[in-house]
């Protein structure tokens, strides 16, 4: 074991993964926090935006003939699109009705709802991981500057500086925008919300369509990042960001950022501290002693369980 | 409500009982052959196209006639490359009555399953798994027709200590039975030979940003690295090493070898080498095969021609013995010499090749091969 | 357009919308530049949808027989020939039988049958052990399948180092260390309520399989396979499939009885006070704290339990034995056949397990498409769907708990 400070690379490397997580993590504690359900189906929905926007990339190249940054922004958008088309459509079909049940009745649909997208998606587009073109991610994998000795490419800076922007831009949004106040006041009590004239199911379906969208934008970066996307991404990184907004604190949108970092850079610090074998179980026992010494999570303000 | 909905699932359950148990009739005119390997997941490419040669031997040995003048019946099956699904893979197989079985593809598969098919003695002929520990566990029944990885990761470790003269090289790997197997033979190898391993690491299977690692096998300056892995994690690593600046050499074992992995690293992909076996493309034996294949299923994988051969061999040794009895088939696989589109093939008592033919490859214009 | 059909034409124009690309598209790489290109591949999504037209026909017929049933009784032959079969089970004298049947079941049935029937009780009694928190006691536990493996993991690691374990001997031992470990997570855990309980409980199975997978003992990834000595050995005159599924039902039953009960004890009953109201029950005297932690622990002895049957089964165990997957299947066993009811938890475990393997074997579907088997999980996902949306209470769930989960106003 060193005890020498980590060099600069893996440091951007962690932050990276860690905005990443966090980028996926707002959509499950937005669901969480306005339902107070577990949407284990989001992961889904995050791989789901990897494949649209591969698909995309191709039907704009092939049909429009347009350029290589216009098909990326294009493609992404559209990614966003369907994300955000596949998350409203779980809502509608598999969570609107069971919105009073108890907790498992939910919980149970959406576990059932992740393996039939990741089943649709493994018989539909591919069994075997494919490939993000490199047409379009090369230019962004150039050496943007060096510090230290540690490369930083464009991509690196880019999923950062998004990971950032979209999470303020999420966080004004809902504390000072009409339709946040409203996002709010459903997730206190949304009998109330009702009675003062807000449509709580367009409400609902708001928070499923903006997570989804985000994680749509996630998934497109990771795919990138990567250079493959494969059927079982979700149920990988949902696992990794679900745990980052469990750790910030479930429901509360600044704690999904900052538990993603700090999952981030705990995996990558780990891998030169330790081992890159241990680097997950030091994840999970991060995660249970915070959730044992502080159960809502380190920026969580709810109490542990409405009674 | 109660009593109507216990009737239909009562009702249902009588059903699935019937159809299940319906399903293990017995056809004599038939020998069923087991042909189990990943066909899903991140090996997925790699092992289906084994599993589609196979296939194809099975359906030239019917077209024939068959065995022992019955017809042939390949009982395919996925294990998803996960060891627990191939354990009750076999099961399956052995409920099924199977003869013998080609497979598995992944080391850590074709280990645990093989104890099981120990059990009731099968034959069992794996066409992938390199591990030295799948022969070593002393089973009279199990055929291995790949080299093993301490030939292959001596092949490796050599190569980069005594061709390219390198001191200090770094390794990872998946944890898996292939994968570390590799590393740890790579690792004897090259220490013994006085070179150095300075990085040793593995990381889980669905792993796919490796940068954390690179950024320490950077910092411990190595000038190569070896990867124990396949080439699901292979491309991604391959990619994500030569962003990061580093232009060492990336050595691999035969996991690589598969065309998904050029694929992913691109059309200039270079200092790239793996262990495998001959060059199979210029051998004049291989070509009705290919053709055959590339027809039906497209490029073949790395281990088509194995499943291949597998099958003939297996199919050979059953029509000498002139029986299904397991314990004459082995007898006639560990005696006999066969003839393979790889060569004239022979085992030893451990179930081995008598002579591994791999050799070291390497990528130029996105192509695999052979090494000068 | 008719108002009434309004919804499912906006439902099926927004279903072709999202599954656009996915089903229409064919992708193109071009290796050489990096460029990616599309083509039109109808047959694909046509092959997708006739494929899924089979597969949901057979699952239609079910609830359209569950819906036809209100005007036309067909049912009715049916139940007169069952009629008989339902009486019997409400003789005093069934469940002896029952069991006799079941045991002496293990001349009659095929290999593949009692391969199936082996799998199909490790399942049910993992399902009945989960419902002892999940259902009685009402803590969500997300991580059940740690206990499974580490049930598995402690006879495999002490058949290493003492050679010849049998297990016999080793069975108390794995159920009180199981039972222990589960004790030992419930104590931090008494303080969570409802989902943050489950959270943790998925972080420690998580934390689990990576510590299995990286640990020298345990072999890491690669797993632990028995060695012959401790292997489960034949009983006299009978094969080990058939030894084996004499242990497990022999194992099962006892549970069944010990559950059946417990379940019916003052224990039970406090649990359910707990599940219904803790502050109540607090007050009512029932001590909450010891009540909880007995049923960790006994939930937790019961998956080690079925850990090691797996394993003298299998002979096999690897960390994937931990992984979420199985828990989230297991969970969807006790919520699907009826959370709290110990018939429903059997049935939904016999259902979620049988229909895969149905799907995959049945020749008539094979038939009428070659690559069904493929589709098996998608409809399996489907079922788990529409079972919540039909019955969120669970198959078999009991009228006092329909309630409860409902909990419409």
């Amino acid at each position: 074991m060193n005890l020498s400070l980590p060099p600069p690379d893996i440091l951007l490397g962690g932050l990276v993964r860690g905005s990443i997580y966090g980028l996926v993590a707002l959509g499950y504690t937005m669901v969480y926090g306005i339902l107070g359900m577990i949407n284990f189906a989001h992961g889904e929905i995050f791989m789901i935006g990897m494949f649209a926007c591969i698909y995309a990339l191709g039907f704009f190249s092939t049909y429009l003939g347009t350029g290589v940054a216009t098909s990326l922004a294009l493609s992404a958008f559209v990614a966003m699109i369907f994300s955000a088309g596949f998350g409203y459509a779980n809502e509608r079909i598999a969570y609107r009705k069971l919105r009073k049940a108890h907790i498992l009745a939910p919980l149970t649909s959406a576990i059932g709802l992740s393996i039939i997208l990741q089943n649709f998606v493994w018989l539909t587009v591919s069994k075997n991981n494919i490939n993000f073109p490199r047409l379009y991610s090369e230019p962004l994998n150039q050496v943007a500057f060096t510090i230290a000795g540690a490369h930083c490419n464009y991509l690196q800076l880019l999923v950062l500086g998004t990971a950032v922007a979209l999470m303020a831009l999420l966080y004004f949004f809902i504390l000072h925008t009409r339709l946040g106040i409203a996002l709010r006041a459903t997730a206190q009590d949304q009998l109330m919300a009702g009675l003062v004239g807000i449509s709580v199911n367009k409400t609902i379906g708001l928070t499923f369509i903006v997570g989804s969208a985000l994680a749509a934008i996630a998934g497109v970066m990771v795919s990138m990042y990567l250079g493959v996307a494969g059927y079982n991404f979700g149920y990988i990184w949902g696992l990794k960001a679900f745990t980052a907004a469990v750790l910030g604190g479930i429901g509360n949108i600044p704690g999904a950022v900052l538990g993603g970092f700090i999952i981030g850079m705990t995996e990558d610090v780990t891998c030169f501290y330790v081992d890159a074998q241990w680097r997950n179980c030091v994840t999970f026992i991060i995660l249970m002693v915070v959730l044992i010494l502080r159960p809502r999570g380190i920026l969580g303000e709810r109490v542990a369980d409405k009674v | 409500m109660q009593r109507h909905l216990f009737y239909t699932l009562l009702l249902l359950i009588a059903t699935f009982a019937i159809g299940i148990t319906g399903c293990a009739k017995k056809d004599n005119n038939t020998i069923k052959i087991g042909v189990a390997g990943v066909m899903t997941g991140p090996d997925g490419a790699i092992g289906g196209a084994m599993i589609n040669g196979t296939q194809i031997a099975i359906e030239e040995w019917n077209a024939k006639g068959g065995v022992l003048g019955k017809k042939i019946q390949g009982v395919v099956r996925d294990d998803e490359g996960r060891p627990e699904k191939a354990v009750s893979v076999a099961r399956e197989l052995i409920a099924n009555q199977v003869v013998a079985v080609i497979g598995n593809f992944n080391s850590g598969c074709t280990i645990p399953s093989s104890q099981i098919y120990n059990q009731v003695k099968i034959v069992q002929i794996t066409p992938g798994s390199t591990n030295p520990q799948v022969t070593e566990q002393g089973f009279t029944h199990l055929f291995r027709i790949v080299g093993r990885d301490d030939q292959q990761g001596s092949i490796a470790a050599k190569f980069m200590r005594q061709k390219l003269g390198l001191t200090k090289i770094a390794i990872l790997s998946d944890k898996t039975a292939y994968g570390e197997g590799f590393a740890k033979e790579v690792q004897n190898t090259f220490t013994a030979d006085g070179g150095q391993v300075v990085v040793y690491d593995g990381v889980p299977r669905t792993e796919l940003d490796f940068r954390a690692n690179i950024a320490v096998i950077k910092k411990s300056g190595a000038q190569a690295l070896l990867w124990g892995g396949m080439y699901g994690q292979s491309g991604p690593l391959y990619l994500q090493l030569r962003q990061a600046g580093l232009d060492i050499p990336f050595v691999s074992g035969n996991g690589t070898m598969d065309p998904n992995f050029l694929d992913t690293a691109g059309a200039n992909a270079t200092n790239v080498y793996v262990t495998f076996g001959p060059d199979y493309e210029n051998l004049p034996s291989a070509q009705p095969f290919l053709q055959k294949y590339r027809a039906r299923f497209g490029k073949e994988g790395a281990f088509s021609v194995y499943g291949y051969d597998a099958a003939n061999v297996l199919f050979e040794a059953i029509e000498a013995a002139g029986t299904t009895d397991a314990d004459k088939i082995a007898e006639v696989m560990h005696s006999k010499t066969f003839n393979t589109i790889l060569g004239s093939v022979a085992f030893n008592e451990k179930g081995d090749l008598k002579e591994s033919n791999d050799i070291l490859w390497t990528v130029k214009d996105a192509k695999f091969v052979p090494a000068p | 357009m008719p108002t009434r059909y309004r919804a499912l034409i906006l439902g099926l124009l927004g279903l072709g919308f999202i599954t656009f690309p996915f089903l229409w598209l064919g992708l193109k790489y071009n290796y050489a530049t990096g460029a990616i290109t599309t083509v039109w591949n109808g047959a694909n999504g046509i092959k997708f949808f006739s494929n899924l037209l089979i597969a949901f026909g057979f699952v239609a017929i079910l609830v359209v027989t569950h819906y036809t049933n209100k005007y036309w009784d067909w049912m009715r032959p049916v139940k007169h020939t069952l009629h008989p079969v339902v009486e019997i089970m409400e003789q005093p004298w069934w469940k002896p039988v029952a069991m006799l049947i079941v045991l002496s079941a293990v001349f009659f049935l095929s290999d593949k049958s009692l391969d199936l029937g082996v799998q199909l009780g490790i399942y049910i009694l993992l399902a009945l052990g989960l419902n002892i928190t999940v259902g009685f006691t009402g803590l969500l536990v997300l991580g059940y399948a740690a206990f499974f493996s580490f049930g598995a993991y402690i006879f495999a690691v002490c058949q290493q180092l003492i050679p010849g374990l049998q297990w016999w001997i080793a069975f108390p031992f794995v159920f009180v260390i199981g039972g222990l470990l589960g004790w030992l997570l419930g104590l931090p855990c008494l303080r969570l309520r409802g989902d943050y309980l489950a959270i943790v409980t998925l972080g420690f199975a998580e934390s689990f399989k990576e510590l299995l997978s990286n640990l020298k003992i345990t072999n890491g990834d690669k797993g632990i396979t028995l060695s012959p000595a401790s292997m489960l050995q034949p009983i006299p005159g009978l094969t080990q499939i058939q030894t084996a599924y004499i242990v497990v039902a022999v194992f099962l039953f006892a549970s069944l009885f010990f559950i059946r009960r417990l379940y019916n004890s003052p224990i039970g009953r406090a649990w359910v006070a707990i599940r219904e109201d803790e502050i109540a029950a607090n007050s009512m005297g029932i001590d909450v704290v010891k009540l909880k932690l007995l049923a960790f622990a006994l939930s937790a002895g019961v998956g080690a339990l079925s850990g090691l049957l797996y394993i003298l089964y299998a002979s096999f165990i690897d960390p994937s034995s931990a992984a979420f997957d199985k828990s989230a299947m297991v969970l969807a066993m006790v919520v699907l056949g009826g959370i709290g009811s110990i018939y429903g938890v059997m049935l939904g475990a016999a259902l979620l397990y049988l229909i895969p393997e149905f799907l995959r074997d049945s020749q008539t579907i094979q038939s009428l498409s070659p690559h069904f088997s493929d589709y098996r999980l998608l409809i399996f996902g489907a079922i788990m769907v529409a079972m919540m949306l039909l019955r969120p209470q669970g198959l078999l769930g009991s009228h006092r708990h329909r309630h409860e989960i409902k909990r419409d106003t």
